[in-house]
């Protein structure tokens, strides 16, 4: 699972010309309320990592829904691996954010990392799939804890049980929604590592409040507050990361 | 006292009972493991107390149409669906409405129900069988239908098992597999519909709820996978439903009350136990 198959390779730079996601002028309102966010426009290159930072409230998994098309723009387009969201998403691995899942919820690892294979193509024979769910367990570095019940888990292992679901099917392109959120710092520093073993080859979005993820997984950042703003590499710093993940976006506006 | 024992096993309205007891154990014990973890108690409620508007309704049309063949029971299943796949249209399109309708059906169907059995010529059963239920009612007839409504709901489970246990798990993930939630969703509503009709049998309308939930609770607490939830669920139902049964045989009282408070303290000693 750490080093993806040539052929899986050549499938993610094929055609690498098309974004592995692009949203052009959204506007995303849920129902009839005010919009959450207001012609957004990024671009997501393949094999690229685009990190999305701002305040509590500003939209970041918002968007991140409507580039998975969970969710459905009010306005704008979104295509994701050069289709329709609805269409492509099964191709896109996501990491919510940990406490979406309900933790008494009877489950075991093995069963959470299995439910990444649901609706794969292929129609893989019961041991195939069973070997895809430990090499990402493996991955993962949680396979002595595939027995475990998933509640039973600390929050960094749920964490890394949920990375682990999104890696199983091998998708080429990765969401995760603050993936570092209520994680010890011990733990913190082995997920890094899992992120960055989990990027290669593929593209990766990143909701984020953390400097150390954004300084980390550096290729584009923007700033998520209703609406976007591209901040270039070139003019990033921490101070100035530091401000945006901590919600003091006014002064950027 | 053992004298006593030996006559219940050895009568045929036991037997019965005891057969009918099992197989909507089986119901509820695997369906109650979907009510308990997703959380469907108040949905289930709604269910079971418009189902008696069925059940009226049939014995209505029993008596006014001479439909003779029309049992009860299949009055119930019919409101029984109506009312999971209306409960499933409005959640998926009017989210913040779902409690209200909820309330509505459960009040109103029971309404209706009553009214409907008021109005049945020459009605003259006791009312309380449906709403507590009577168990010893329970005939071939009866455990034939119960028979039927376990094959379909465990049929059902064990063919849809993965897509229901990501529906109930992350439904947002189990969308993005490409799942159709509101499907899924509607498919399980309609499974928890038909089992309370199955306990309806054994512990009428109003109490049918707590065989729905309690089992599987109880299961909840020991098992670690959802399949080990349904397993103990139907485990559960089965003991605590024949311990109610004896109880009620040997001090001559009602068996649907009896029946849910035996599940009630097994629930509540599971509960300190785990402690």
């Amino acid at each position: 699972m750490n080093r993806a198959p040539v052929d899986q390779l050549d499938r993610r730079q094929a055609g690498s010309d098309t974004p592995a996601a692009e949203v052009r002028r959204v506007t995303f309102a849920y129902e009839r309320r005010e919009p959450v966010l207001v012609d957004i426009s990024l671009t997501v290159p393949r094999g690229g990592c685009v990190t999305l930072v701002g305040p509590n409230g500003g939209g970041k998994t918002t968007l991140l829904k409507v580039m998975l098309g969970l969710l459905s723009p009010r306005e704008g387009t979104v295509s994701l691996l050069g289709g329709p969201p609805d269409k492509t998403r099964s191709r896109a691995g996501y990491v919510p954010q940990r406490l979406q899942c309900d933790s008494l919820f009877p489950i075991t690892v093995f069963d959470v990392v299995e439910l990444g294979l649901l609706n794969a193509a292929g129609g893989e024979s019961r041991s195939a799939r069973r070997k895809k769910v430990h090499q990402a367990l493996e991955t993962a570095g949680i396979a002595d804890l595939a027995r475990r019940s998933f509640g039973e888990l600390s929050g960094g292992q749920q964490q890394r049980a949920l990375i682990a679901r999104a890696l199983v099917s091998d998708p080429d392109v990765l969401f995760l929604d603050e993936p570092t959120a209520a994680v010890d710092p011990a733990s913190r520093t082995a997920l890094l590592d899992l992120l960055e073993t989990s990027r290669k080859g593929r593209a990766m979005v990143l909701v984020t409040h953390d400097v150390e993820v954004v300084e980390r997984f550096l290729d584009a950042v923007y700033c998520v507050h209703r609406t976007i703003h591209h901040h270039t590499v070139d003019h990033m710093d921490s101070g100035l990361l530091r401000h945006m993940t901590g919600g003091g976006l006014a002064e950027y506006d | 006292m053992i004298e006593t024992l030996a006559a219940m096993g050895s009568s045929v309205i036991f037997r019965n009972a005891l057969a009918a007891l099992t197989l909507a154990g089986v119901a509820g014990g695997t369906v109650g493991a979907y009510v308990v973890t997703r959380r469907l108690g108040y949905i289930a409620g709604g269910i079971a107390h418009a189902v008696l508007g069925g059940i009226g309704a049939a014995e209505y049309l029993r008596a006014t149409r001479g439909w003779t063949w029309l049992h009860p029971l299949w009055g119930a299943a019919v409101a029984a669906v109506l009312s999971a796949l209306l409960i499933a249209w409005v959640s998926q399109r009017w989210r913040e409405r779902e409690d209200t309708l909820i309330g509505l059906m459960w009040s109103a169907g029971m309404a209706a129900g009553i009214l409907l059995l008021y109005l049945t010529p020459g009605y003259s059963r006791d009312l309380s069988a449906y709403l507590f239920g009577n168990i010893l009612m329970a005939g071939r007839r009866e455990i034939g239908m119960l028979a039927g409504l376990d094959l379909v709901i465990v049929g059902v489970i064990w063919w849809y098992f993965q897509p229901f246990l990501a529906l109930c798990f992350d439904p947002e993930y189990a969308r993005l597999r490409g799942l159709s939630a509101e499907r899924y969703y509607s498919i399980l509503l309609v499974l928890v519909a038909l089992t309370v009709v199955a306990l309806t049998v054994v512990a009428g309308v109003v109490l049918s709820i707590a065989l729905l939930t309690l089992p599987a609770a109880a299961a909840a607490r020991t098992a670690r996978r959802l399949g080990g939830v349904m397993a103990a669920g139907v485990g559960y139902s089965i003991v605590y439903g024949a311990a109610g049964m004896t109880v009620s045989y040997l001090w001559n009282l009602p068996s649907g009350p009896v029946i849910v408070l035996v599940n009630g303290i097994g629930y509540l000693a599971l509960l300190m136990f785990r402690h």
